[in-house]
């Protein structure tokens, strides 16, 4: 495969709403993935400067609720979706939707991310076990960030 | 509250005034249930189409965030629930759809009540500083039916007739209703109708073009901008001017302890 069918490529990936693609061709495996910008939450930008703008991204996966994670541990880490506040169950007061050592199966909710009075409940892809719920509940949590890690089953 | 019969929600004036492509095709009206999101819900599994709205005269349980009650007693207000399936709009992106069913809720609020109103972020909307609405959007997602993005549930309840001592004490000084407020009470048919037929459209925009293409006019619209407020949301709460709104719906406070901040949830205070 030459470097102008992958410039091609590159360009027809832009085009569309693709986030991440991977190719293996011959002996050339690659990979092309989107850098979104991070939103921010409640970090202070200096007083008279421009107002606050998101901030160039790390590469943080862009659309999918799950990622493998870069550390060696066979664990798949569930990463939020958008910026907003943590909540691990319904309504303050009610049984959290999972706990630690809880089994999962695919579709079950995890957790709700909520911002802007939106509720946004994150479920599971796979079915597993809950290894560590990594956020506080009422936390704030930025996009991409790691919530809970799932062994899979 | 609702002994007089013409407070009866008129669903047939309702239906055939109504002129809206999708909105509220169909409309199912239930004299009291749980929640009209519920019910939505209950209706989007059995594959109700986009635009589905079940209205309510009473709602026994109706939510707002995080497990706080709506109070949505009988005959007074517009308690109800529209389906929503957005397409091809990111889940990051969908947080300010709230703010514009706010913005459609302000401008039928001012034809049909002739009063002006602001949308106090992120979605609630006021009358002279007083809470006469608020939203709760859920996403679901349901198998087999949800292929192509999550359903939306946009739960309103809109205070339209309740007079002012029939709020709870504890809403008292915040709450008010059209009636309450400007001394006329209005119909909640027509109401309906008009919010449904202005969000509509801003809706498509939303979806098509995105919150952008929307957020000049809900600008102007904005309460208590360049008042002193507090935001607050769980155990972290903050002092600040009202700044601006971004791209993204969120809000920019010009606080004294931490600069300006950008704030993606909570609920704000009045101060000064």
């Amino acid at each position: 495969m030459g470097i102008e069918e992958i410039l091609k490529l590159i360009e027809t990936v832009q085009e569309t709403d693709i986030q991440e693609l991977e190719v293996s061709h011959g002996d050339w495996k690659f990979r092309i993935a989107r850098m979104l910008p991070v939103p921010v939450q409640a970090i202070p930008a200096s007083v008279g400067t421009a107002p606050p703008i998101a901030p160039q991204a790390p590469a943080v996966p862009a659309a999918g609720e799950v990622t493998e994670p870069a550390a060696t541990h066979p664990y798949i880490e569930v990463v939020s979706p958008m910026v907003g506040t943590f909540y691990r169950s319904p309504e303050p007061g009610s049984d959290v939707f999972v706990n630690e050592n809880d089994k999962v199966v695919p579709g079950q909710t995890l957790c709700i991310i909520e911002a802007m009075k939106l509720m946004n409940p994150i479920q599971s892809e796979i079915k597993g076990r809950v290894v560590e719920i990594l956020v506080e509940n009422a936390q704030p949590v930025e996009y991409g960030q790691p919530l809970i890690l799932l062994e899979p089953v | 509250m609702s002994d007089n019969p013409s407070l009866i929600f008129d669903l047939a004036e309702f239906r055939q005034q109504l002129k809206t492509a999708r909105l509220g095709h169909p409309t199912e009206y239930f004299p009291r249930v749980k929640s009209t999101s519920d019910r939505v819900l209950e209706m989007a599994r059995r594959g109700a189409p986009e635009g589905t709205l079940v209205v309510a005269e009473e709602q026994t349980a109706g939510r707002g965030r995080q497990g706080a009650v709506w109070h949505s007693p009988p005959g007074c207000g517009i308690w109800a629930s529209v389906l929503l399936r957005p397409r091809n709009v990111p889940i990051d992106q969908m947080p300010p759809l709230s703010m514009c069913a706010a913005y459609a809720v302000t401008k039928a609020i001012e034809e049909v009540a002739e009063v002006s109103s602001k949308i106090k972020w992120p979605n609630d909307v006021l009358v002279n500083n007083r809470k006469v609405a608020g939203f709760m959007i859920e996403t679901k997602t349901v198998p087999g039916v949800t292929d192509e993005g999550p359903c939306v549930i946009l739960g309103m309840g809109i205070n339209v007739n309740q007079k002012a001592d029939e709020f709870p004490p504890e809403l008292q000084n915040t709450a008010g209703s059209l009636l309450s407020i400007t001394g006329k009470s209005v119909s909640r048919p027509l109401l309906l109708q008009r919010i449904l037929e202005h969000f509509e459209p801003i809706y498509e925009t939303f979806v098509n073009s995105g919150f952008e293409s929307i957020l000049g006019e809900i600008k102007s619209r904005l309460a208590w901008r360049g008042h002193l407020v507090e935001l607050s949301d769980g155990d972290y709460s903050v002092q600040g001017h009202v700044l601006d709104i971004e791209n993204d719906g969120s809000l920019v406070l010009d606080t004294i302890e931490e600069g300006w901040v950008v704030m993606y949830t909570g609920s704000l205070r009045f101060l000064r």
